[in-house]
């Protein structure tokens, strides 16, 4: 076979495996009108280069036959061609394309009869086999018809065009490579060219324009997974091909190589066809797969896992991620910035980017042109389209320069029950690529990645909103004294080797100022103090609504003079407020507030609250409108004075109290004894234990009236001489909360609540009423069941005989860990060894 | 990307949507981007020395303050700025000065700074009437490169010579003379050879003042014709074929039915775009001359390119962007005039009334140096809402300069100032006068300065209104350079001298109790005035005379 001869089985093979390589795969997808009318058009293109092919090979049924096929091929192309174009710029209308039908079809019969190209026929030319044929007058008809089909052709994409229902450039491949074709059939037909195959040559140059249109104009809308079929297909008759042409030099190669191996050629062949088919199905895959728009399996396996993980994240901070390491995976050369709506402020801020290096530094206002945009048109937008809107226009200038410098490309907003939640920019991180627009298919990719986000980030909002509200007051806004709780015990454990202090305020008679101004009023002041308190803080510690009218603020990292000098602050913030009250008459508000700091005061968080409890007492008790520093040191600073009113008020009380335990006398004789012995053991131990003047003053109040509630219990179970059933033991437990009701009524002396509450509890955290454990227990009360507990063994009772000093501290130091305070119990028995709780008064029994 | 390349690349739609889809914005929508640019500026304006002499009371934060702290202004606030062009006192640096005539002024000229940022929007605007102008309904035009452009508006420094030069970076449009040798020639050879190329080429967009092209259309024959009614054939030989065959065919239908060749037998127009303010009087004439209506746009040096009609070309409406847009309602105009302390109330685009006519008031935007300033336009709101083309929007009609300046086919812009000073030069012995802007018979406007003669000047009984009307317009040529024009390009007597008798105006006044304004007295006004006279048997009848 001569080299010519070669030629032209060699192109055309080349452009018919284009062509059928491009049929096979728009044949796999999903098929509509216009799907069907392309098809068409490739199968004429097919019939062409394949009819040329077959006839140089001369395959069965004959050249003349295979001649036909390419020839009708020919002739057919311009009405495909205008059909797939009426398709595609869906003209309304039939008579023409019905006219240029009919007229198609009887040139087609006409040339059938070879009335255009006369006589056509292989001839031997040397040694090289050519075409020849004649050409009739007549041909000038289906030529005229041809031009005719062309332009009424280019007229429908000219005025599409002009409706602006399509672009222009997105044919430009197609009629570039008709025009190749047309010129290289005209080419094919001067003599100097009757020795080389243009006319096929020119049939895969169109080929790959086609591949072109469809793949980077995307001009179809090809539906479809990747299929293996025509894939294999294709790569086995190439392979084929390649065999039935290469075999006879390869086994020549083969024998001159390796004639030792000779017995081996069938497996040595079939392994390296095999291979070759391989190799070429992963071609044919990699150029479908670009055809196709769901071309990536890889792609929805991912699309799939992270709409699982999306819709499992309820914290926003992990699905923020989430969402922009999906997108930094999935769009290559491209930069995500997510903005979040922030409801506070109401304008997004940048909480997400795909770049690490990136700063989290933009925002855009809720008045923001693009945000108008997006929420009234919620669909992804290239950055192109957006400028044409007129939204663009009511932009300032450094909007839209700082958009510019952005390089963004696309703008996808994130909508959840029609409000938009977040926005994403996509920038180009290129600048060359500046200009570029997402495909369609990544904008729907980003659509979807949008819509998954969405719900994702619906959860993540509500979970936040309701972790804000568990954690708020809704009064104030400020934190609730659950969270503060919580967060004082991280910021504690933080601070744990250094120092934090504790800040108690309080409103004076705020009860009162509720009376005189009304409730309304009330609720407007702390709503305003709480917004200032907040301020003043900052970042420098929490603040929180701790109950009716009492504010908490924690401290960490500071002494107790920080806190002061906030106190001071907020208290000269208050004075402020009520000496301008917006024109009306002066109002009187004053608040107190008592300061405790770890470790110089307190030693654990319950510490904390409790002196800086006290230190607020002891505020209210100096004549309000006070800021108290919690002092361990008996009778120095601000407690003296605390301590004689503390001391005043229970002189005052006296007959108050004396009256409550002579009723208890007069139902049961111990008890009354009993109150007295604890009020005096507790505060001995309280002394010893370095507290202040006035807390011992407190559980020395506390023991007079730890008991009260008995009053309430049946005679007949406390005077008992058996054992108490559980029935009578459940009663008798009663007595505490009974006791904290009568205390109730004494406003004046409810300080001592907290002791009494807790003279049950134990240290393991099995006592009662409240099952408190270990520091949770007031210290008044760790003092209280001490010589509760002593004065209980240590007496006689209508039920048991009185216990040996010594059997009862052993009693107790067992128990140390259990029920008691270790420390405090160690200092109890010292003090009781050591003879500074006299026990003298128990020989008399 | 240039607006030729958006032509090959986008689909009309979306062109479409890019320049003319403010259309489509609802008063609401107008409204945001109105307030919002106006924020812009106000926040520009805040950080320089001119901004900071009218922000004395403070930087306004709402729209609502910025109306109520910032005075109303004119040109006077802000001359001594302007005029030496001191750039560092202005919001941002301009990238060119544009002037104009300044009316009554101390100094000949106006300037006016245009700012990046302006001059951006006054492109994207003037591409947006260009579109509109060849356009029949929403989303069609028809403009693409190559167009064969006419082009009569006066050149740069003008406001309306930086159209070619704007338009050239974004689409090759063949201007007839090209913009090269436009800038040689003075404005009339400019028009004459850009209608004799036009006639050779043909055209397909134009751009002209409506009174330079109701004169040109009246007299075609000149353009058609060689001297003795017949054409060359040298002539003939350098038209275009096309040309040719609609020059020879209008000859043979002027011959065969007797009627006069019109531009519309030699020019297919796709776009007709009309500047100037006597526009309405002639457009029905132009229509039927040129066979489309012409479009046409607002503007000027100070609030650029601010506004134009739609393809129905009945109204014009404002661009959202140009400009923040204020009205001062004619009665409030009347009780100014009436009471020079009073400052008048101003009215948004929101709150118009249908009807009724307007003084504008401008706050240029994307840095502009104007703000509540003071044009001189009145505007009448034609309707606030067109249903036929589906417009939220309101649309207005120019209808004059306010009363106190007299304009004359958009060319001269006379004031009081003006005419006292060419009395003065004068030396006539003109005791009383006021002047009034007035239409001939041809709806061509012209100045009517009534007089009164000092009866106790010896000189008073010797001049006939001819020789005051020569001797003023003498004067008038000399102090404004525009006047001249008039009558070199568009052949108009724009003064007459009606003298009326000695007193009447006196007379009226204590009669009527009314003040008469020396410039822009009320038709009414004149009409009893000169009632008045007529009452009076008084010798010489009317001596009025042009």
């Amino acid at each position: 076979m001569s080299l010519n001869e070669r030629v032209f089985i060699i192109v055309p093979l080349i452009a018919s495996m284009f062509n059928i390589f491009l049929l096979l795969a728009v044949g796999s997808v999903k098929k509509d009108r216009l799907v069907r009318s392309f098809i068409g058009l490739l199968l004429t293109f097919t019939a062409w280069s394949l009819g040329s092919l077959f006839m140089r090979m001369e395959l069965f049924p004959g050249p003349p036959f295979w001649y036909m096929i390419s020839i009708t091929g020919i002739f057919l192309v311009p009405f495909f061609l205008y059909n797939f174009v009426y398709r595609y710029t869906n003209t309304r209308g039939y008579f023409l394309r019905s006219v240029l039908f009919v007229s198609w079809i009887l040139i087609t019969v006409m040339n059938l009869s070879n009335m255009f190209i006369t006589d056509p026929r292989m001839v031997m030319d040397g040694n090289e086999r050519r075409f020849v044929y004649g050409v009739s007058p007549l041909l000038a008809l289906p030529v005229a018809l041809a031009v005719f089909t062309i332009i009424v052709a280019c007229f429908l994409i000219y005025r599409s065009c002009k409706e602006g229902n399509i672009s222009l450039s997105q044919f430009t491949p197609l009629f570039v490579g008709v025009f190749i074709m047309f010129f290289g059939t005209v080419a094919a037909a001067l003599p100097q060219m009757v020795s080389l195959p243009v006319d096929t040559f020119s049939c895969s140059i169109n080929a790959v324009c086609l591949y072109y249109m469809l793949y980077k104009r995307r001009v179809i809308h090809l539906e479809g997974i990747v299929s293996n079929g025509p894939i294999y297909a294709v790569s086995i008759l190439c392979a084929v091909l390649v065999m039935v042409n290469a075999h006879g030099r390869f086994s020549a190669l083969y024998h001159r190589i390796l004639p030792n191996y000779a017995a081996y050629e069938v497996i040595v062949t079939s392994v390296l066809m095999t291979l070759g088919t391989l190799g070429l199905y992963q071609l044919f895959h990699w150029l479908m797969a670009n055809l196709l728009t769901k071309k990536s399996e890889e792609r929805e396996v991912r699309f799939r896992e992270f709409s699982t993980a999306a819709s499992k994240t309820l914290k926003l901070n992990p699905l923020l991620q989430l969402y922009c390491s999906f997108l930094q995976e999935n769009l290559r050369g491209q930069t995500a910035r997510v903005f979040l709506y922030h409801p506070a402020s109401g304008d997004y801020r940048m909480r997400g980017t795909t770049d690490v290096a990136m700063a989290l530094k933009d925002s855009f206002p809720a008045d923001h042109p693009l945000i108008q945009w997006l929420s009234a048109h919620p669909r992804a937008i290239s950055y192109g389209s957006f400028r044409r809107t007129q939204n663009y226009r009511a932009m300032w200038a450094k909007e839209k320069q700082r958009l510019e410098e952005m390089d963004v490309t696309a703008i996808l907003p994130i909508c959840s029950n029609n409000q938009l939640m977040a926005v994403t920019l996509i920038s180009a991180a290129d600048h060359s690529r500046k200009h570029r627009t997402l495909s369609t298919e990544s904008m729907n990719f980003l659509e979807s990645t949008s819509a998954v986000f969405s719900i994702g980030l619906n959860n993540a909002v509500m979970y936040e909103e309701l972790k804000y509200k568990a954690q708020r007051d809704p009064l104030t806004n400020l934190y609730n004294r659950r969270f503060f709780h919580e967060n004082l015990e991280k910021e504690f454990a933080l601070s744990k080797n250094h120092q934090i202090s504790l800040m108690i305020i309080s409103f004076d008679d705020f009860h009162l100022y509720n009376e005189l101004y009304g409730t309304g009023e009330g609720d407007r002041i702390l709503q305003k103090f709480a917004r200032a308190l907040e301020l003043l803080v900052g970042s420098r510690g929490t603040a929180a609504r701790y109950n009716g009218k009492e504010f908490a603020v924690s401290f960490p990292m500071c002494t107790a003079a920080v806190a002061q000098e906030y106190a001071l602050r907020a208290q000269e913030w208050l004075r402020t407020q009520m000496e301008k009250p917006e024109g009306r008459a002066k109002k009187y508000l004053t608040l107190s507030a008592g300061i405790s700091a770890y470790p110089t005061d307190a030693a654990s968080i319950d510490e904390l609250f409790t002196y800086a409890s006290m230190a607020l007492f002891s505020a209210k008790n100096n004549g309000k409108n006070k800021v108290v520093l919690y002092s361990r040191q008996t009778g120095a600073g601000g407690l003296t004075d605390s301590y004689r009113d503390k001391r005043a008020l229970a002189d005052s009380c006296a007959s108050t109290i004396y009256a409550l335990t002579a009723a208890i006398d007069a139902k049961d004789h111990y008890t009354f004894n009993h109150s007295n012995n604890v009020a005096e053991f507790a505060s001995i131990l309280a002394k010893e234990l370095q507290l202040d003047a006035e807390h011992v003053e407190i559980i020395r109040q506390a023991g007079l009236l730890h008991d009260i509630g008995k009053i309430s219990t049946p005679e007949a179970i406390l005077t008992k001489k058996s054992r108490l059933n559980a029935e009578e033991y459940a009663i008798i437990q009663q007595h505490v909360d009974a006791s904290i009701s009568m205390i109730k009524y004494l406003p004046s002396l409810d300080y001592v609540i907290p002791s009494v509450l807790g003279h049950h509890e134990r240290w393991d955290g099995k006592g009662y009423p409240r099952g408190m454990a270990g520091n949770q227990i007031p210290l008044g009360a760790r003092c209280l069941c001490l010589a509760d507990s002593f004065d209980a063994m240590m007496s006689r009772r209508s039920y048991k005989q009185p216990m040996a000093v010594e059997d009862a501290l052993a009693e107790i130091r067992r128990n140390l860990g259990t029920q008691f305070d270790p420390r405090i119990g160690e200092v109890f028995i010292r003090l009781v060894e050591n003879g500074t709780i006299s026990i003298g008064r128990y020989s008399a029994q | 990307m240039t607006f030729e390349e958006k032509l090959r690349n986008y689909s009309a739609k979306e062109i479409w949507q890019e320049y003319c889809s403010f259309l489509d914005l609802s008063m609401d929508e107008y409204m945001t981007i109105q307030k919002r640019l106006l924020m812009e500026q106000v926040d520009l304006m805040s950080r320089c020395p001119l901004g900071q002499r009218f922000f004395r009371k403070g930087v306004p934060a709402t729209v609502e303050e910025f109306r109520k702290m910032v005075p109303l202004t004119s040109f006077e606030d802000y001359a001594d700025v302007l005029i030496p062009q001191k750039e560092e006192m202005l919001p941002e640096k301009p990238v060119l000065w544009l002037q104009t005539t300044w009316e009554g002024g101390d100094f000949p000229s106006k300037r006016a700074p245009y700012t990046e940022g302006m001059l951006e929007t006054y492109k994207t605007n003037i591409i947006g009437a260009m579109l509109l102008a060849t356009s029949h309904g929403r989303n069609t035009f028809c403009v693409y490169p190559g167009m064969r452009v006419l082009y009569s508006l006066a050149p740069m420094p003008y406001a309306t010579g930086m159209f070619p030069d704007l338009i050239h970076p974004e689409i090759n449009l063949r201007f007839m003379p090209s913009v090269r040798e436009a800038r040689k020639m003075s404005f009339g050879q400019q028009m004459k050879t850009g209608y004799k190329l036009a006639i050779k080429k043909d055209m397909n967009l134009f751009f002209g003042m409506s009174s330079v092209l109701y004169g040109a259309t009246r007299s075609l024959d000149a353009l058609t014709q060689s001297s003795g009614g017949s054409i060359r054939l040298r002539e003939l030989l350098s038209l275009r074929p096309k040309m040719l065959w609609r020059l020879l065919n209008a000859k043979y239908r002027e011959k065969r039915d007797g009627t006069p060749i019109r531009p519309k037998d030699l020019f297919h127009l796709q776009g007709f775009v009309c500047v100037g303010t006597d526009t309405a009087l002639y457009r029905d004439e132009l229509e039927e001359a040129w066979g489309i209506r012409p479009l046409e746009i607002a503007g000027g040096t100070e609030p650029t390119c601010m506004g134009t009609e739609t393809w129905s070309k009945n109204g014009l409406v404002l661009f959202p962007d140009a400009c923040f847009y204020e009205f001062i309602p004619e009665t409030e105009l009347r009780r100014e005039m009436a009471e020079p302390d009073y400052v008048p109330n101003t009215y948004l685009m929101n709150e118009l009334v249908a009807g009724q006519n307007y003084e504008l008031v401008i706050t240029v935007l994307h840095g502009g140096a104007f703000l509540r300033y003071r044009v001189g336009d009145v505007y009448r709101c034609l309707r606030l809402r067109n249903a036929g083309d589906k417009i939220d929007l309101p649309q207005f009609e120019y209808v004059d300069r306010v009363p106190s300046v007299i304009d004359i086919a958009g060319f001269t812009r006379i004031t009081q100032r003006e005419i006292e000073k060419v009395i003065r030069l004068s030396r006539l012995p003109i005791a009383h006068w006021f002047a009034v802007k007035e239409y001939d018979e041809q709806n061509r406007s012209f100045l009517n300065l009534y007089v009164e003669l000092d009866t106790e000047d010896a000189d008073a009984n010797a001049i006939g209104c001819q020789l005051l009307r020569d001797h003023l317009a003498l004067y008038f040529h000399f102090y404004d350079g525009d006047y001249s024009d008039l009558k070199r390009l568009l052949n108009v007597d724009p003064l007459k001298v009606t003298v009326i008798k000695t007193g009447s105006m006196e007379r009226y006044t204590a009669r009527t109790g009314g003040h008469i304004p020396p410039v822009g007295a009320t038709k009414e006004t004149v009409l009893e005035i000169l009632r008045l006279q007529t009452s009076c048997d008084w010798e010489g009848g009317d001596r009025a005379c042009r």
